[in-house]
């Protein structure tokens, strides 16, 4: 019997509570349920209510000065009724009564402010004032505050968080303050917290002591395995920080999506069932396009040059010439403009105002496109394979890759797609991406698209011949001189796997000589000016950069080291021009290693065929996760959003490659092997070229596991120091949760049979510093901590301050833990007690 | 003036103007039901009003789905045993509870309670309050310990014992049902009585509990000749083979005293509860006491007389049956006390039945006769004066009936002393 009673301290503690009313006991530990949360709730849904009174009402300063009014004798009476209660509720009849009455009155006045207000206020803004609705609802709203101030019993409580949740509910239902919400979503954590602390408080005086036995030892495995995999979900959400898209499909959509539900009201919906997008630019629903026949928006080119800055004119050369017969029919004119196989892509620009950001003509949005889907995402718009040193053109004499085919309607999930073509399966990952893209301010009848797009779909066309490639392998509409506007285009898309290409061991591992043979690639491989020089530049960039033994360097390898060294070494500045002088963008990029993000692109590009690795120039846009909009889950993509990047021929495929680093590379699958494998390999590297580093930071880390126990006490030292500016009551309760947790460090815990204070006692009796009164001082301020009540504890306390901070800081010193050693030590309590207790 | 316009103002408001409606609506007096009609009366006004509210209805919903899944989750995972230390304890004695917990869930469980007898499961520093559980660790065998003081007798558990959680939100409580190693007998309290009362006018009695008288029991005396009755067991052969004719033993008579103690099931049965429970107390201590000094005990219980024996086994049986004993409500009323001409009798009953019974029973057949009345109220005056009687204890349970008991009981004895001393002079 003593046993339990012994070690259970709410009994202790319930016997201290019944000390203190000797009469009134059983009558006030009923009365006094009142907890403070549901005042708290009253005074939120108060908060609710007023910004819904805030949206309808003339005067604010009227408002406001009501609210504060209102909320100030609230808890003015909560603060004199909690001072008073336990006294009222013991004192005799009279005083109970008058103060029964005065409580009354000021909730008559509580109540009915809100209509004398308004009374006065209409007095002072000419017959104006509050809705009535709203007047009543004020009312309401300070009867909750008013029963939840004044509290006693249960019943009471209960009232209040009814009314306060009928408060929060119609404040909810009647606002469309986006504030509400918080409100709201506050007021239920809070209500949540509020049904704990209730249900916790009628269980808690009843709590009985614990013996326990653990059936698994693998509670500590669990707790990291669950660590380490929330950890993960939560580094992965917070990566991608698309983690809402995992939600995707929980409630039902209008449309647009496959659980799209016909009887959806509104959902999260961005689909087929929309209005015509004419007002929000960011409605995934179809469109009429001759809303936009005389649609002014820009081309690529003019993209170009909004973001870049206009070409430079070059000088004019003349040369001798012979004069033509006067039977030469003069030709001016010219080609439509989209007709245009494509313009030439300076390197050499005019600086650009950045200071007001351009927007776009005919419609409200400043967005160029939205996507749906991954993100970071490098659109291609179109790609440059002929350079001069200052400008990209397009050959005239460019083959299109023998594997091109035409496009090939299929259907998928009924809907028709255009598949467009096959990759070579070894170095894309297998499973395929989806990715939808809204064209809103863009003039081009180019398919905006991933590097490895496969299949594409625009809704209702199933004609394969609406489809096409351009010269530079880009798709394209090639019927319409434009994709209309607002045009939403369905994508699949795949993403390299090029783990292959980093073993040298594999045989796709040969870049360099696979390009070789293939005639169509030639002016992907052609550099201006002298190879050899420019290889060799590249060589000297990127050594620094390949980590790994010569033998197993391959091509993938290098363009790996080239592309981090460019990334490294060079910086994007997009106001940093090449000179008008300048004949060779390359050779000025190497030497400044500063420019925009177009020169840099041309410098990997250029550097990368210096390799014999095709390469060419890419324009198009990337689309940022910054720019990730959770609610509607689309992304935005701006005309700062322009951008140019390389991309690399391997094997059957343009795989892209990002030079920039400001820029995100380019996605890249991985599995959990090739992760292993390439950690294994970088770590191999790492220690073999650092052996110093690696050796020294072992070492130290050796040394700090085995002195840990001493890091731990000097830690618990400082954090002891820390407090010393605390009051000795936090002193004290800091200085046994360290001794506490220094003792757990060194392997030395509390019996679960031994209260605090026999096992304070049986491990301070081995401190030769501390003399037994000493001892007994501390123990008893931790006995007292624990269970006395507040006021008198901190009396005791304070009477005692001074020996007790430095016995506190005696016993919190490092040199104290010397004696805890012995795990044995905290056996010894345990063992002995036991075996007296069984006597 | 405004209190009283206040207790007008609490009663209107508390007042039931459709008792009939109670049985349809008392679920909405539960938090499970505030839940529902909160979530009902979202959605409502998400479909007709704002969509808003369909938020807050998701929010209460998700609420409502957490405050039923956790306990009943939390109650899948557990299994449980309660069990005593002793078999069988008194009223008011403490004994020492342990409940065995085994918990297969990866998390521990929080805020349990023990629903059982407020007897068993509440501690004695704390009754009235139920024993709960703060925390049952995971993966673990834990036991919880206290004491518990059963102040009414009864085989534990009368009903199921339960472990049952409303945790977190305390809107829906979730049970698993706890096995009972073994039953608890808690038997009436027994007050320690002195002395015994003296039979009036008996020769043993004047004598005291003498042995040499013959008897039936006992060592030898002697021998006689036979007389018709006597039993062949007594004839002594060798005896009656030497003088031809059959000699009898005579042994000694029998030392200990016989009480016969009639209980008054008719007045159990329309006494209020703590009466009857303190009849059966008192009937406890008297067989005690009478057992305790070698008196030869029967008691008209139930049904019929039960001779009680001074041995542990039967006292412990005895014991148990009165633990156990429920009373019956359609109990006749014509049952009369029996004959008691041997030894004393006792009658167990109230006042107001008292002067009934004591009209109905003749001298002759009731001469050591002792009357044991528990009242509740003051008796009347006819009752009360019979209970003033030399031969009787009235005994209110109202007014510390344990000392009652002591100090008549001792009254009761000397008085008896008395008489017979009187009777011997």
């Amino acid at each position: 019997m003593s046993k339990f009673i012994a070690e259970s301290p709410r009994v202790v503690r319930r016997s201290t509570r019944s000390r203190l009313t000797p009469q009134a006991n059983g009558q006030v530990a009923s009365k006094i349920s009142n907890n403070g949360y549901t005042f708290l709730l009253a005074i939120v849904a108060s908060i609710g209510i007023l910004l819904l009174r805030l949206q309808g009402c003339f005067s604010t300063v009227w408002l406001w000065t009501e609210f504060l009014i209102c909320i100030s004798i609230a808890i003015s009476t909560r603060a004199y009724f909690s001072i008073h209660r336990e006294s009222t509720l013991i004192a005799s009849n009279r005083i109970a009564s008058n103060r029964s009455g005065i409580l009354c009155a000021i909730g008559i006045i509580l109540i009915g402010a809100p209509w004398g207000i308004s009374l006065i206020q209409r007095q002072f803004l000419d017959g104006f004032g509050e809705a009535t609705e709203l007047i009543w609802l004020a009312m309401l709203q300070n009867a909750a505050l008013w029963q939840a101030a004044v509290a006693t019993t249960s019943k009471q409580e209960w009232t209040s968080l009814l009314l306060s949740s009928f408060l929060m509910l119609f404040g909810v239902s009647a606002s469309d303050r986006s504030g509400m919400i918080w409100i709201v979503v506050l007021f239920g954590l809070l209500a949540s917290w509020s049904l704990m602390v209730r249900y916790w408080q009628s269980i808690e005086r009843g709590f009985v002591a614990v013996e326990s036995v653990p059936l698994v030892r693998m509670r500590i495995i669990l707790v990291a395995i669950l660590c380490t995999v929330t950890t993960s979900i939560g580094a992965v959400a917070m990566l991608n920080k698309s983690s809402i898209m995992l939600l995707d499909g929980f409630m039902p959509t209008s449309g647009g999506k496959k659980d799209a539900d016909p009887s959806a009201r509104n959902g999260v919906g961005d689909g087929d069932m929309l209005v015509a997008a004419q007002d929000e630019a960011y409605t995934f629903g179809p469109v009429d396009s001759d809303l936009f026949l005389d649609s002014q928006v820009p081309s690529m080119y003019d993209l170009a040059s909004d973001m870049y800055g206009e070409p430079k004119s070059r000088p004019t050369k003349f040369m001798r010439a012979i004069a033509l017969s006067s039977d030469t029919k003069e030709t001016t004119e010219e080609g439509s403009e989209s007709k245009k196989k494509g313009r030439e892509f300076s390197a050499i620009r005019e600086p650009v105002d950045r200071s007001n950001p351009i927007k776009p003509k005919g419609s409200e949005s400043r967005a160029i496109l939205y996507l749906i889907g991954e993100t970071p995402q490098h659109l291609r718009l179109e790609s440059y394979d002929s350079f001069d040193g200052t400008e990209w053109t397009h050959s005239d004499n460019l083959k299109s890759p023998p594997q091109r085919a035409l496009p090939r309607l299929r259907t998928l999930s009924n809907k028709p797609w255009m598949e467009l073509e096959q990759i070579n399966a070894s170095i894309v990952h297998r499973v395929r991406e989806r990715l939808t893209i809204k064209l809103i301010n863009i003039q081009s009848p180019r398919i905006l698209s991933p590097s490895l797009l496969t299949d594409v779909h625009i809704d209702r066309i199933d004609q394969p011949d609406f489809f096409g490639w351009t010269p530079d392998g880009q798709p394209m509409m090639p019927n319409c001189d434009s994709i209309p506007q607002l045009t939403v285009v369905h994508q699949i898309y795949q993403i390299p796997q090029v783990h292959c290409l980093r073993d040298a061991s594999d045989p796709l591992s040969a870049i360099v000589a696979s390009s070789q043979p293939n005639d169509w690639l030639a002016p992907y491989l052609t550099v201006p000016g002298n190879r050899q020089s420019l290889r060799s530049e590249a060589e000297r960039l990127m050594q620094p950069h390949l980590n790994k033994s010569p033998k197993r360097v391959t091509d993938w390898g290098r363009i790996e080291a080239l592309v981090t060294a460019l990334r490294q070494d060079f910086e994007v500045d997009l106001s940093y021009l090449p000179p008008d002088s300048c004949d060779d963008v390359v050779q000025h990029m190497i030497e400044t290693r500063r420019g925009p993000d177009y020169l840099v692109a041309t410098t990997a590009s250029v550097l990368i065929r210096s390799l014999g690795i095709p390469a060419r120039l890419v324009t198009g846009f990337y689309a940022s996760p910054s720019r990730f909009d959770i609610r509607s889950g689309q992304t935005e993509v701006l005309r700062e959003d322009l951008h140019t990047w390389v991309e690399v021929y391997v094997h059957g495929a343009w795989l892209p490659i990002e030079p920039c680093s400001q820029f995100a590379k380019p996605r890249e699958f991985r599995s959990w092997r090739q992760f292993a494998i390439e950690g294994w390999w970088l770590l191999y590297d790492t220690a073999i070229r650092n052996p110093v580093t690696i050796a020294t930071t072992v070492f130290f880390l050796a040394t700090a596991v085995y002195v840990r126990r001493r890091i731990v006490d000097a830690a618990c030292s400082s954090v002891f120091l820390s407090t010393h500016f605390l009051s000795i009551r936090s002193r004290v309760r800091w200085s046994l949760v360290l001794l506490r947790w220094r003792m757990w460090v060194w392997g030395v815990q509390r019996p679960r049979r031994a209260t605090v204070r026999q096992w304070l006692e049986s491990q301070l009796v081995c401190d030769p510093r501390l003399k037994p009164s000493e001892r007994q001082l501390f123990v008893d301020a931790v006995q007292r901590l624990a269970y006395a009540p507040t006021i008198s504890t901190t009396e005791w306390l304070n009477a005692n301050a001074t020996p007790l901070g430095s016995i506190s800081w005696a016993i919190t010193q490092r040199g104290m833990l010397d004696l805890f050693r012995s795990k044995s030590t905290g056996h010894q309590w345990s063992d002995s007690q036991s075996q007296s207790r069984k006597k | 003036m405004h209190q009283k316009l206040l207790t007008y103002f609490g009663q209107t408001m508390h007042y039931d103007f459709c008792p009939w409606a109670n049985a349809y609506v008392y679920w909405l007096k539960r938090p499970i039901g505030w839940v529902v009609i909160a979530f009902l009366a979202s959605l409502l006004l998400g479909v007709s009003l704002s969509s808003q509210a369909f938020l807050v209805s998701a929010a209460i919903l998700a609420l409502g789905v957490v405050g039923c899944m956790w306990p009943w989750i939390a109650m899948v995972g557990i299994r449980g045993q309660l069990s005593w230390s002793h078999l069988r304890c008194e009223e008011g004695e403490c004994i020492d509870t342990t409940l065995e917990l085994v918990h297969r869930w990866p998390w521990p469980g929080w805020g349990m309670i023990v629903e059982a007898d407020d007897a068993i499961a509440s501690h004695v520093d704390a009754e009235g309050q139920p024993i709960c559980l703060s925390r049952v660790p995971s993966f673990s065998k834990s036991q919880f310990g206290w004491v518990c003081r059963p102040s009414i007798r009864g085989c534990y558990p009368m009903r199921d014992v339960r472990l049952s959680t409303a945790f977190p939100f305390g809107i829906w409580t979730s049970h698993r049902k706890l096995q009972v190693a073994n039953p608890l007998l808690v038997w009436p309290k027994t007050i320690k009585l002195v002395d015994v009362p003296h039979q009036a006018g008996s020769t043993n009695a004047g004598i005291g509990t003498t042995s040499e008288q013959i008897g039936d029991e006992g060592d030898w005396m002697g021998v006689r000749p036979y007389r018709l009755g006597d039993s062949l067991r007594q004839v002594h052969w060798a005896q009656t083979s030497r003088r031809d004719s059959l000699v009898v033993f005579e042994r000694q008579s029998r030392s200990r005293q016989l009480v016969s103690i009639w209980f008054d099931h008719y007045a159990a049965a329309n006494a209020v509860h703590e009466q009857r429970e303190w009849m059966i107390r008192i009937l406890a201590s008297l067989t005690n006491h009478f057992l305790s000094h070698s008196w030869q005990v029967r008691v008209h219980f139930d049904d019929g007389w039960t001779p009680l024996y001074v041995n542990q086994a039967s006292k412990q049986q005895w014991l148990d049956k009165l633990a156990c004993w429920q009373h019956n409500p359609s109990q006749s009323a014509t049952e009369r006390i029996p004959s008691i001409r041997e030894g004393v009798g006792c009658c167990l009953s109230t006042s107001s039945r008292a002067v009934k019974l004591s009209r109905s029973i003749s001298t002759k057949d009731h001469a050591n006769l002792f009357w044991l009345l528990v009242d509740k109220i003051e008796p009347d005056e006819s009752a009360n004066l019979f209970c003033r009687s030399t031969s009787a204890i009235a005994i209110n349970v109202e007014k510390d009936p344990a000392i009652q008991l002591q100090r008549q009981w001792q009254q009761l004895c000397q008085r008896t002393s008395r008489m017979k001393a009187a009777c011997r002079s």
